[in-house]
């Protein structure tokens, strides 16, 4: 089961951070005794109060308890659904690409653990293929294009030196369906045609779930910080409501890739 | 521990199944869904085939959920007093329980042959036939193939028709007749029992009754398209039970001069109730010129009659003649059948399913159609520009209506 994975790899970062205190004492040794600043110096071999208080403050503010980012993320997604395709005698499901573009946000709690939230468009894209050799029309499919407004809040495992670090993201999420197209070349049609996605009352449009990722920035400047991710978005949310007696399931699992700009404030 | 909190979620989420799996690998076809022995297991197999296979629940009213938790206990309950006493078997408890569970489904295909599990004695239920039935101008009224047949031999008898011909093909059957007017002009009378025109034209080495009725289709026609007095056109698709789509181009593509589309379909391509493909435009062709007849503009109207028993291709003829130019359709509100039906599921997912001669069997519309004109119609019926009942007027009305109409056209 993936989510067990998930919560195996969220204790195993747990233990690890508990594990691994020099890390953390070390630089906050620095930072309380303004070790950094000696350190700088040496390996700089340059002084001046006015660059030292510069370093000092990059320093600060980078990897300082209480500091705040804010910035835009973009990037690819790749979702595929996992579902009970029924009697599926000719239909194949895949998974397709899309996009995502969003706001995303830290506070710093510890110098190693931050607390991250989005605000992000999601696409949940994928596609349907009849494999019928049988028939005159030939590739008969449905890419559907699903629009989600996601909510993740994760915890920011943040890992390697002041400027350049690399990150373990853990945590959950909330979404909206919020609305789609469909690009469909039916039995009837010879032609590829675009729709827009018709939400019916079967429709569930509240997603939520689990995320994970992993990642790396670096900070070129003492309030900008730069990053690529690579996140796993795992829905327990059923994209149909429940019935009777059939629980005809669909579930989303999603891969972002993107890069992101934050201001350090 | 720092992380007490974490290490806790994170465990909780180890405990906890988050994804449920799914159970609709179910397929209606499969012979081994018929292998039920009990009224309950019956009544669940027809409920999960009728939720993947029923292509109305985007329109129809009826919550099948609702019906499952309402009807379940009951069937049950039937089980119970089957093993109390057997002659419960074929008892009135049976059918009134599909009754009560399918009255409201609105798909007026829709008929179901379901089987006493333990006697194997037949019971077909047709809500559509009920609802038409339950109309307050159908009331008392005989909507047959006698009935019509009886209807055209009083025409001959009281001169709106000259002496015509039957046929008879499958066991469809057919009538061409003329009436002329008291100025030489013609009218070109048509009645059928059902939509087989394209298949009685393809038709190879018919035997007489067949030939007769064949030639009627091309008399008909020929008519239309080359009668120089031609007053008008009536079809009369009363007590017609419908038939083949593609007799729109016998019946409409001769008259038109440029592409009609006339409705939209779509079908299923899923096990959902909801999994739907786009609405897919329908039109009739054009004919080569040599092939058709500008009835707008020589003047020429184009009457169809029906009444509550104008089934399917016969309403859906009727829907699209009442918006030619000089189309009108005159007589009662149709059935309300506007589905078409195709045999293959495994090309729609949808439509019908079971066994003829098995435990149960479901025959049910394989594609909605919502008309371009009159929208979505299912279970109710195309409405005629004239109104004419039966129960006021018998079948002379809008016999007599139609004539009148083409001579003071």
């Amino acid at each position: 089961m993936p989510h067990r994975l998930f919560s195996v790899v969220l204790l195993a970062v747990l233990c690890l951070s508990d594990a691994l205190p020099a890390y953390s004492q070390r630089t906050n040794e620095i930072r309380a005794g303004r070790g950094g600043v000696e350190y700088q110096k040496e390996r700089r071999g340059r002084r001046g109060s006015e660059y030292k208080s510069h370093r000092y403050s990059a320093i600060d503010r980078s990897a300082h308890p209480g500091i705040w980012t804010l910035g835009a993320a973009i990037g690819a997604t790749y979702n595929w659904q996992t579902r009970d395709a029924g009697y599926a005698y000719d239909r194949a499901y895949s998974g397709a690409w899309g996009a995502h573009a969003g706001i995303t946000g830290t506070y710093m709690v510890q110098n190693w653990l931050s607390i991250r939230a989005d605000i992000l468009f999601t696409q949940k894209n994928y596609r349907m293929d009849r494999m019928r050799t049988d028939l005159l029309i030939k590739d008969i499919h449905s890419d559907y294009m699903c629009h989600y407004v996601q909510l993740p809040v994760m915890a920011d495992w943040t890992f390697g030196s002041e400027d350049v670090k690399s990150h373990i993201y853990t945590g959950a999420y909330a979404a909206a369906w919020v609305g789609g197209n469909v690009n469909r070349q039916t039995i009837m049609q010879n032609d590829e045609r675009r729709s827009r996605y018709e939400f019916t009352p079967e429709d569930n449009r509240a997603d939520g779930g689990l995320v994970g990722g992993v990642g790396v920035s670096w900070d070129p400047l003492p309030y900008l910080r730069v990053g690529a991710e690579a996140m796993f978005y795992y829905s327990m949310a059923n994209t149909l409501k429940k019935q009777a007696i059939m629980y005809d399931t669909r579930y989303n699992n999603t891969i972002v890739i993107g890069i992101s700009t934050k201001y350090i404030f | 521990m720092k992380h007490k909190l974490l290490y806790i979620a994170a465990i909780a989420l180890l405990a906890v199944g988050c994804r449920q799996k799914g159970d609709v690998y179910f397929d209606p076809n499969d012979p081994q869904n018929m292998a039920y022995t009990t009224y309950s297991e019956q009544f669940d197999v027809l409920w999960r085939s009728m939720n993947m296979y029923y292509m109305f629940w985007s329109e129809d009213s009826t919550d099948w959920d609702q019906v499952y938790y309402t009807m379940k206990p009951k069937f049950e309950e039937l089980d119970a007093a089957y093993k109390a006493d057997e002659s419960v078997a074929d008892s009135l408890t049976f059918t009134t329980l599909y009754q009560e569970a399918t009255h409201s489904l609105i798909d007026h295909h829709l008929a179901m042959i379901i089987r006493d599990p333990h006697t194997g004695k037949p019971y077909t239920f047709r809500p559509g036939l009920d609802e038409m039935r339950s109309r307050e101008y159908t009331a008392g009224q005989e909507y047959t193939t006698d009935a019509m047949k009886a209807a055209i031999a009083d025409y001959e008898t009281q001169h709106l028709l000259d002496a015509g011909q039957w046929g008879e093909m499958n066991g469809e059957e057919n009538y061409f007749g003329i009436r002329t007017l008291d100025d030489g002009r013609k009218i070109a009378y048509l009645w059928q029992s059902g939509f087989k025109m394209m298949t009685a034209l393809e038709k190879k080495d018919p035997d007489d009754k067949e030939r007769l009725y064949i030639n009627n289709i091309e008399a008909w026609r020929d008519m239309c398209l080359t009668e120089t007095q031609l007053a008008g056109i009536i079809l009369d698709n009363r007590c017609n039970t419908g038939g083949e789509v593609r007799d729109l181009n016998i019946v409409v593509a001769p008259f038109i001069n440029e592409p009609l589309y006339y409705a939209d379909v779509r079908y299923k391509e899923g096990p959902g109730r909801y999994d739907y493909t786009d609405w897919i435009p329908a039109y009739v062709d054009t004919l080569p010129a040599d092939k058709r007849r500008n009835i707008e503009a020589e003047g020429i109207p184009y009457i169809v009659l029906t009444n509550a028993y104008t089934i399917s291709m016969g309403e859906m003829t009727a829907a699209v003649i009442k918006h030619l130019p000089t189309g009108r359709m005159i007589g009662e509100r149709t059935f309300g059948a506007h589905g078409r039906l195709y045999s293959v599921n495994t090309l729609f997912y949808d439509g019908t399913f079971g066994d003829r001669n098995g435990k149960h069997y479901v025959y049910t519309s394989s594609m909605q159609t919502r008309f371009v004109q009159e929208g979505m119609l299912e279970g109710k019926g195309i409405t005629p520009t004239r109104l004419v009942y039966q129960a006021e007027e018998g079948y002379l009305g809008a016999m007599n209506k139609a004539i009148d109409y083409i001579k003071a056209y």
